[in-house]
This record gives C-alpha cells, sequence and structure tokens, in this order.
C-alpha cells in the first residue's frame, strides 16, 4: 500500500517536473520525487541509502540546483526555436506505446501477486541466514569467497553497506573505485568546458561563440 | 586477503597502468615547465606509457586461460575476468589510444588547446573500454561505459571556440546519456528477472554476489532450464531487459537505427577526437556485445537456444540494416568526415554479422577471433585515415570536403599512397588487410549458417567500393584545386604512414596474436573465448540454503 502510494507520487512528480517550463518549479517537482525514492528505499529496509538520499541529493546537491537557477536567472525557454513540432505528439504516442509493454511485462513477470507490502516482508530472507561465524569478525579469512558480509542484522545499515563496498571479497570494491575515476573525469570535464577564455583564445572566436549560446 | 588483492591488481594491470597515466599526465600538465616542451614531455610519456600498458595486455593474453570444465579467472570478487579475449581488445585499445595521441599534436597546437587534460582524458576513456572489455558484472560494464562515453561528451566539445564542436557535444551527450538510461534500465530488468528465477526454483543467492554478475546470471539460466519449467529466458522481464540491453550497446557501436548522432558527432567534434571514438567506442561496445550474448543468450542448450531465436532474428535485422543504411548513405556525402562516418557505421554492421556468428554453436570460437581481428584491422584503417586529413590540414584547418583532394597524387605522392591504402582497405579489396578481415567475419557467418547474411554483406560492400575508389579517383585523375605543396609534418604524418604500414602489413603477413589461423597452430589455445560460458561459477557460489 505505502509502495504504491509513493512508488506512483514519484512517478507523477517525475513527470511533473519534465512538464513544468520553469526551472524553479522542475528543480521544486525533483525534490518531492527524491523523498519519495527515500521512501522506497525505506521500504527495502535500506536505511541508511534513504537517509543519504534525503541529506544528499534532497538536501544539499538540491539546493545547489536551486541556488544556481536563481544565480542564472534562468526564465522559462523560449518554445519557438522547436523546430521539428511533429516530433512532439509522435514521442509522446511512442512512448505511452514504450511504457505499456513494459507496464505488461512487469505484471506477467512478478510472480502470483504478492501485495506490495508482503514482499516488503519477505526482501530480509532473500539473504539466507549462516551458520558459521562471520569470518570478517573472527579474522579467519583464507577464501575471498567465504566474505559474505551481508546479514538480515546488518543490511542496510552503514555497517553493512560499508563492509560490501570496501571488502575486496565483494563484487562492490571495484566499481564503486572505477566510480572515482568518473567523478574525476566530470571535475576535469567541467573545468575544461566551463573556464572562461583562455589565454590563448582571440576575441573574436569567443566573441562568436558568446553569441552562439546566449 | 593482501594476497588476492594483489592477484587482482596484476591481473587488470592494463587498465590500472592506463588511468594512473592520465593521472600522471594531469600533473605534468600542472608541474612542469611551460610551452613547448611541457608539451612535448606530455606528448610523449603518454604514449611511452600505451606501449607499456600494451605490452603487459600482451603478458596477460598468454595467462593460460579457462578451458571447456574450467571457471574463469573472476577477480574482485567475481566482477572482472582477465582471459585472452579482454587482453585482446586491451592492446586494441592500447593501439588505438596511441595513433589518437600521435595525431593529435601539431592539431592541438594549432588550435591553441590545452594538451593535459586532452591526453588525460582520451587515456581515462581508453581505460573505461578496457573496463568494459575485462568486466564480468553487468554493473562493471555500466560503470566503463560510463568512463567511455563521459570522457568522450567532453572531449568531442573540447574545442570549445568552435559551435561545431559545443553542437557536437551536446548533441552527443543527451543522446548518449539516454542510451545509458535504456541500459541500465535493461539490466535492472535483468537483475530481477535472475532475482525471481533464484527465488522461485528455491536456489537462493548466497549472499555477497551479485544477481548481475554474468557467472550467476549464467549459473541461474542453466539451472531454470534444468529444473524442468520456463527456463528464465523466456521469462518476458529477461526479454525485454535484453532488449534494452541491445538498444544501450548499439547506440555506442553506432548500429542503425541508432545511429542518427554518429554523423553530426563525427563531424563537429575535433577530428583526433572523432578518429578516436569513431574506433574505441565501438570496440567497447563489441566486447561488452560479445561478452554479454555469450552469457545470456547461451547456444549450446537446445531448450535456452530456442529462446534466444527471436533475439538472433532481431541482431539479424540490425546488422542488415545498418550495413545497409551505412554504405546507401556514405555515397553521397561529400565531407569526408561525414563520409567516414557513414562508412564507419556500415562497419559496424560487418562486425556485428561476426558477432551475431559467434552466437551459433560451432563457429563461436572463429568468429570472436574473426571479430577481433576486424576491430584490429579497423583500428588502423580508419584512423589512419583521419589521420590523413588531419596531416593535410593547415592553420587550424582542415579540408573536410571530398573535392578538395583532387590531385593529390601529383603534389604529395606519399599521402595520396597512403590514404589510396586505406581506402582500398576500408573498402575490402585484396592486398590490404581489410579484405582479410571482412573475408575472415564473412566466413565465419557462413559458418554459422548465416549465408543470407553473409551473401547480403558481400554484395552491399560492393556499394562501398564506389565511394571508396571516389577518393582515390579524385586524388589520382582530377586536376588539383588546392595547393598541398606545404604539409605539416608531425604526428599526423607519423601516424598515418604507421597505420598504411600496419594495413598492408596485416594484409601480407595475417599473423600475430590476432589472427585466427593460430588456432590451428595450437589446439591448446582453441577453447580460451568460449570457455567462460560453458561453466562460469565458482564451486564456492553455491546454494545456501532452501527457501523457508
Amino acid at each position: 500500500m505505502l509502495f504504491l502510494l509513493f512508488g506512483g507520487s514519484a512517478l507523477v512528480t517525475g513527470i511533473t517536473m519534465v512538464l513544468f517550463p520553469n526551472p524553479v518549479r522542475s528543480a521544486l517537482f525533483l525534490v518531492l520525487n527524491l523523498f519519495c525514492v527515500a521512501v522506497l528505499y525505506l521500504l527495502l529496509n535500506a536505511y541508511f541509502l534513504a537517509t543519504v538520499q534525503v541529506i544528499v541529493y534532497a538536501g544539499a546537491i538540491m539546493v545547489l540546483f536551486l541556488f544556481v537557477i536563481m544565480l542564472l536567472n534562468l526564465g522559462t525557454p523560449d518554445r519557438s526555436l522547436d523546430k521539428l513540432r511533429w516530433q512532439q505528439p509522435a514521442a509522446v504516442g511512442i512512448a505511452v506505446v514504450l511504457a505499456a509493454l513494459f507496464g505488461a511485462v512487469i505484471y506477467q513477470s512478478v510472480p502470483a501477486g504478492p501485495p506490495a507490502s508482503a514482499m516488503m516482508v519477505e526482501a530480509p530472507t532473500l539473504y539466507a541466514p549462516r551458520a558459521e561465524p562471520n569470518p570478517m569478525l573472527t579474522n579467519q579469512i583464507s577464501d575471498p569467497n567465504q566474505l559474505r558480509a551481508i546479514t538480515p542484522d546488518t543490511m542496510g545499515t552503514v555497517t553493512g553497506i560499508g563492509q560490501s563496498l570496501y571488502n575486496p571479497g565483494e563484487a562492490w570494491l571495484f566499481p564503486f573505485e572505477a566510480t572515482s575515476i568518473l567523478l574525476l573525469i566530470a571535475v576535469i570535464g567541467s573545468v575544461v568546458l566551463a573556464k572562461r577564455r583562455l589565454p590563448g583564445e582571440d576575441a573574436s572566436a569567443a566573441g562568436e561563440r558568446e553569441g552562439g549560446t546566449g | 586477503m593482501n594476497q588476492s588483492v594483489l592477484t587482482d591488481l596484476q591481473a587488470l594491470i592494463c587498465p590500472l597502468v592506463v588511468i594512473v597515466l592520465g593521472m600522471i599526465v594531469l600533473l605534468l600538465d600542472l608541474g612542469t615547465g611551460d610551452g613547448p616542451a611541457r608539451r612535448r614531455l606530455i606528448y610523449f610519456v603518454s604514449l611511452g606509457g600505451l606501449v607499456a600498458a600494451a605490452l603487459l595486455a600482451v603478458a596477460n593474453t598468454t595467462i593460460p586461460n579457462a578451458g571447456v570444465g574450467v571457471t574463469p579467472l573472476t577477480h574482485f570478487g567475481g566482477g572482472m575476468v582477465a582471459d585472452r579475449f579482454g587482453g585482446l581488445f586491451c592492446i586494441v585499445l592500447c593501439i588505438i589510444a596511441g595513433l589518437a595521441i600521435t595525431m593529435s599534436d601539431r592539431y592541438l597546437e594549432e588550435k591553441s588547446l590545452n594538451s593535459g587534460e586532452y591526453y588525460a582524458l582520451i587515456l581515462f576513456s581508453t581505460s573505461g573500454a578496457m573496463l568494459m572489455a575485462l568486466a564480468y558484472d553487468l554493473v562493471n560494464i555500466f560503470v566503463g561505459l560510463e568512463i567511455l562515453s563521459v570522457a568522450l561528451y567532453i572531449l568531442s566539445g573540447f574545442a570549445r571556440r568552435e559551435r561545431r564542436s559545443e553542437e557536437s557535444a551536446v548533441k552527443y551527450f543527451l543522446l548518449g546519456s539516454f542510451a545509458s538510461g535504456f541500459l541500465l534500465y535493461g539490466m535492472a530488468l535483468i537483475y530481477g528477472a535472475v532475482g525471481i528465477a533464484l527465488k522461485n526454483t528455491g536456489l537462493l543467492q548466497p549472499t555477497g554476489t551479485s544477481f548481475t554478475n554474468l557467472g550467476v546470471i549464467a549459473r541461474t539460466i542453466q539451472e531454470s532450464a534444468e529444473t524442468g519449467g520456463a527456463p528464465i529466458t523466456a521469462s518476458p522481464l529477461f526479454i525485454a531487459g535484453v532488449a534494452l540491453l541491445i538498444v544501450g550497446l548499439a547506440f555506442k557501436a553506432a548500429i542503425v537505427p541508432f545511429h542518427s548522432y554518429a554523423p553530426d558527432v563525427y563531424e563537429g567534434a575535433p577530428t583526433p577526437v572523432t578518429a578516436f571514438m569513431s574506433a574505441a567506442a565501438k570496440v567497447g561496445a563489441f566486447a561488452a556485445l560479445i561478452r554479454v550474448f555469450g552469457i545470456l543468450l547461451p547456444a549450446d542448450n537446445a531448450s535456452i537456444a530456442q529462446a534466444a531465436v527471436p533475439f538472433h532474428a532481431v541482431l539479424w535485422g540490425l546488422a542488415a540494416a545498418t550495413i545497409v543504411v551505412g554504405n546507401v548513405l556514405a555515397i553521397r556525402q561529400t565531407n569526408i568526415k561525414r563520409m567516414l562516418a557513414y562508412s564507419s557505421i556500415a562497419h559496424a554492421g560487418y562486425i556485428l554479422v561476426g558477432v551475431l556468428a559467434s552466437s551459433v554453436p560451432g563457429a563461436s570460437q572463429n568468429a570472436k577471433d574473426a571479430v577481433i581481428y576486424y576491430l584490429f584491422t579497423y583500428t588502423f584503417m580508419n584512423l589512419g585515415a583521419f589521420a590523413m586529413v588531419i596531416w593535410l590540414g593547415r592553420d587550424g584547418g582542415e579540408y573536410t570536403s571530398i573535392a578538395d583532394y583532387a590531385g593529390l597524387a601529383k603534389q604529395q605522392p606519399l599521402a595520396a599512397a597512403a590514404m589510396a591504402v586505406f581506402m582500398l582497405s576500408l573498402a575490402g579489396i585484396p592486398p590490404a588487410a581489410g579484405f582479410l578481415a571482412k573475408l575472415y567475419v564473412f566466413t565465419s557467418a557462413v559458418q554459422a549458417g548465416l549465408t543470407g547474411l553473409a551473401v547480403l554483406a558481400l554484395v552491399v560492400s560492393v556499394i562501398g567500393v564506389y565511394y571508396y575508389l571516389n577518393i582515390i579517383v579524385a586524388m589520382y585523375f582530377r586536376d588539383p584545386v588546392n595547393d598541398f605543396s606545404s604539409v605539416r609534418a608531425g604526428g599526423a604524418r607519423a601516424a598515418a604512414l604507421l597505420s598504411a604500414a600496419a594495413t598492408l602489413l596485416f594484409g601480407f603477413i595475417p599473423a600475430g596474436v590476432f589472427s585466427p589461423t593460430i588456432q590451428r597452430d595450437q589446439p591448446t589455445a582453441q577453447p580460451i573465448l568460449g570457455a567462460a560460458e560453458k561453466s562460469p561459477l565458482p564451486p564456492a557460489v553455491a546454494v545456501v540454503s532452501p527457501q523457508p
């Protein structure tokens, strides 16, 4: 029930975010959307993730977003630039068809319709309880495959997430570290693309650029 | 524990070296001197590092590979795998990055672009494609793809004073992130399908491995087929997931319905970047395609292969459409960068034929080797052709119209000869390596029973001969319109001549680690690439407890 409520409102806020032409309203709806997703995380027993979602995304990042929007004084974009008008209805039509397809697929595949609340209770049982003591705690690690950090107790807590993220025997250490390269690239990119005029750039070319984007 | 981490790092040494190299280049750009000396230092450090990385990858390809009945040697909790297949792709990527960097030196100077970030981004992007080739987990494939593409978005807008470069970056970024969304959604659906299947069959997942691990997925597919009932490959969730996966990867490889960004992006991006992305993005995407489809649509089990039939039809259609559209639209192009963009789409189609053949039992091994060989030769001929454009350009400008190259042979016979080699090779005419590559791919397609597709590809590639020869005719038989008497020396010339030499060399001596012929000499090397599908799960990852 809660899942339907918050899943539905996440969908609605997502759509309204895209539909509103005013960037401030869009950003505010995005905040709402992030809150709904945080509740969904809670329903999946991911407490820590839900907290971080609210603090980092809905809090810090969205505040920055709003600051930037207000600093740049962005207004409603000019729609007359849209030259391919026929694209819009076509896109909506195709999107509806695609959504219907995926809806049918997911409806068919989720087995024997356990209600969302029942799924929620079952979630921890996906992770089977272990009989032997946690090798992490007893310092008897011989085989990386023995490192099974997540138990029903630690699942969703900081401990569980930390153990699965930073444990070389787990699958998640590598993508986690690789993501840092991705962030480095993003930083380089913002420096390269957003830097003001470079020493070597001549004024005329820069002027043309200003004219092009402004 | 430390021991195992060291082994893991050692197995992934090639991408790691490239990543560290990128960071070193960034620091060098900050710390050392000024002006041309710094540029030269960065240039040579990047090239030297890439050579080292390639050599390390060569060492990796000789690591005994997983054979039949042997589990693949996975690293980092099963997420990465270092085998001959991945090692070969890493070498190809090192060559691509090396050629792209070689041809950029004068170009960057004349356009007064910052070199440090540029080389670093190329290196990071290369490492992303390497991670895709070495990934054994859908999550790692996605992270690798994002590293590859985010760096490419930035690179294509690197000449930020030019409107076309900006347009190219924005287009690529918007469409690319949309495609990444499709890919990610597909992965999420597969995750769900695997989870549901494991729950239904009572094979609960041990904690600590992921549902997106290719080994876990392969095991689930097999077990769900063995325990009777519908195999997971027949579940709609799984099928939808695979379909979305195809969309995401096909976008990166510029397969036809998802190709429309390619000509605009290729035209607008700085030429060395175009050269780099036309090869690197394809190599990454095809490596992931082959790896993923070997697992998700295994051909060796009859009941599972049944479920894979629609996907074979889809890939068949994509390959045919790509070949036809790429070749037909290339004819009408007058801009050489756009022409090469459409030609690279057509080549993606030929490679897809090989990928499709690799999913057919019996032909799998040859087809995979044929695809690697094709990408290897494609690297030289395509990057070589772009290097020609840079080489013959002047004062930061380039001759992008095909008509501009008229009469080149009279003024610069060497350049015209090199260009002719690339065009002949791209067209697939015998003395050049492109012919052998096509031969291998089409042979493996016939072997896989895809005779119709092979014939179609052959017939349509004859159209390709027209537009490739068009350039040769212009160079040799028309009167000059431009003055090519003083062309710049520098890296682009070196890259072009090197590629031309390699194209000819590999046309005459199709040897080396890449050639399918090596399989006949070393029967022990036979099961290398196909092994991953056989029994992909380490025994430790077994059933822990039944469903309560």
